[in-house]
């Protein structure tokens, strides 16, 4: 019971947005798609959702392909940036519509949340600022109730404070009722705490998927006086060096035991962010 | 076989369709009304004038047509937002367009039978179907129920007719890139005019129309109008959904 994709290359005119991709999203865990802009996140939610089609490969959900299934489609729904409400069409009105579509929306849940994040239910959709537009699908997503829930840029022009309000009701939403969900974004180090499976995703191309702490396990950080660090270095493998005064650090790939450090040296794991950059921008991908 | 969420598709675009259709007719009857009151308060009973008025046929052909073009994007995004399929999709839409078309129908009997039941009494005007006004130009001594059938079965025809082209060129335009939009834009037009103007030229002198056999102009009307929207389920089927 999963999300599985399978060769999956969509192609824009001459740009391959993905390329031979291949993912298995595992039921109930959260999991975050990485990638920096461009990479092909959002290409990937549209596929999965089945708003556009892919120039090979197959989606298949819980065993059964997702191409104009609506029992799949039925079973998923999609946050994304890109607006598909009619322009007169209200908020209180796109929650009902939500009520024909899904027999689990749950209206007053719905309202609930409206009213914690001060969303105007009789205000047009279009008419909403980008937060409040963003509220409002993150609201039909909260309320839904579908198996699996695709999250691409949830947080899309919220202030600090609904994006905080937001991920403590996404945590009591899946402790209530468990969904798988996706989730892409670019504030990696705010949706870290969240995150159980990761995919990084470049040009395209999957980099790693990985449970998130065992990606983190494959780098580590040593800081220490540059001239001992100089001794220490010969026999591991250096990803990538910083000097500042007398000290510097150093990413090396694998594990090292506090206990086989010299004195003075500290080593710090990295987090899901610093990984994130190291890996794409750090040149460990190429 | 792949279950499909119809009911519930249908039930959104239906509702919109009755919303839709309910501030049309509203209008039509308004605008009827209002006519038929000036007519009546400024006119002398036994004015020597002889007027037809038939807006209605019109104003709902451009009204489904309008309703293929518009329900289209806007259903087909909601679709997808909510996990419809396009098979499903689609044939809800063609339900709705049932839906609309009878309705509509249905709306036009009814005014016209209000507006003649208002002008009762009073000649100078006389609100008759479109479809005899073209065909009957000169009237006809009774209205039987064959005739009857015959204004609703042109009535159909027509509006479904409009329902498929507003379809088929929403979703043309759709799917075609800015120069083809373009490019189809100015010779959809020109195609038409240089085909009216051929047809006309060789028709000069015969109006009025004589009557026609029904049958085969509701088949006609039918089979254009499915022929569009067969070609709109291929535009469809494979379409990406665009957000706005």
């Amino acid at each position: 019971m999963s999300i599985e994709i399978e060769n999956i290359t969509k192609c824009f005119g001459k740009t391959t947005a993905l390329n031979q991709v291949n993912l298995t999203f595992e039921k109930g865990k959260i999991c975050g798609l990485l990638g920096n802009n461009g990479a092909g996140k959002t290409t990937l939610f549209r596929l999965i959702a089945n708003h556009i089609f892919p120039s090979e490969g197959t989606i298949r959900v819980d065993g059964e392909e997702v191409w104009d299934n609506d029992r799949v489609l039925g079973k998923m729904f999609l946050v994304s940036e890109g607006n598909l409400y009619p322009e007169s069409m209200k908020v209180k009105d796109g929650f009902r519509s939500a009520g024909i579509f899904y027999p689990g929306f749950d209206l007053e849940n719905a309202n609930r949340l409206a009213e914690l994040f001060h969303l105007p239910l009789k205000k047009k959709i279009a008419g909403l600022s980008t937060g409040y537009k963003t509220i409002y699908k993150l609201v039909l997503g909260l309320s839904v109730n579908t198996p699996y829930l695709l999250l691409d840029e949830p947080v899309l022009g919220l202030d600090a404070s609904h994006r905080e309000l937001f991920y403590k009701l996404l945590i009591e939403k899946i402790a209530e009722s468990p969904c798988t969900v996706l989730l892409s974004t670019h504030l990696i180090q705010e949706a870290a705490p969240l995150v159980e499976q990761t995919i990084i995703i470049e040009e395209g191309k999957i980099l790693r998927n990985r449970p998130k702490d065992d990606l983190l396990e494959e780098y580590c950080l040593i800081t220490g006086p540059s001239s001992k660090l100089e001794e220490w270095l010969p026999g591991k493998k250096i990803v990538k060096k910083a000097s500042l005064g007398g000290l510097a650090s150093v990413y090396i790939e694998g594990t090292v035991e506090e206990a086989d450090l010299p004195q003075g040296f500290t080593k710090e794991k990295l987090s899901l962010q610093e990984y994130f950059i190291l890996l794409t921008n750090g040149g460990i991908a190429s | 076989m792949k279950d499909i969420n119809i009911k519930a598709m249908f039930t959104y675009q239906g509702t919109s369709m009755v919303k839709a259709f309910a501030i049309f007719w509203a209008v039509l009857f308004i605008v009827t009304t209002g006519i038929i009151l000036m007519v009546r308060v400024f006119l002398p009973e036994d004015a020597i004038t002889n007027s037809q008025f038939s807006i209605y046929e019109m104003a709902a052909f451009i009204m489904a047509l309008v309703s293929g073009i518009v329900a289209l994007r806007e259903d087909l995004r909601i679709a997808v937002q909510h996990g419809v399929g396009r098979p499903t999709f689609y044939l809800s839409h063609l339900l709705s367009a049932l839906f609309l078309v009878g309705m509509l129908t249905i709306g036009g009997v009814i005014l016209l039978y209000l507006g003649t039941w208002f002008l009762t009494g009073f000649d100078a005007l006389t609100i008759k179907p479109l479809y005899q006004s073209i065909f009957y130009y000169q009237g006809v001594p009774k209205i039987t129920v064959g005739l009857f059938l015959e204004n609703r079965l042109f009535d159909f025809g027509l509006y479904f007719l409009g329902f498929g082209l507003g379809t088929f060129l929403s979703l043309l335009f759709y799917r075609l890139n800015k120069p083809w939009t373009i490019v189809v834009a100015i010779a959809l037009p020109l195609a038409f005019i240089v085909t009216l103007s051929h047809t006309s030229s060789g028709n000069a002198g015969k109006m009025p129309l004589s009557p026609p056999e029904m049958g085969p102009v509701f088949l006609w009307m039918m089979l254009v109008s499915l022929f569009f929207l067969a070609v709109s389920w291929l535009l469809l089927r494979r379409a990406p959904v665009k957000p706005l």
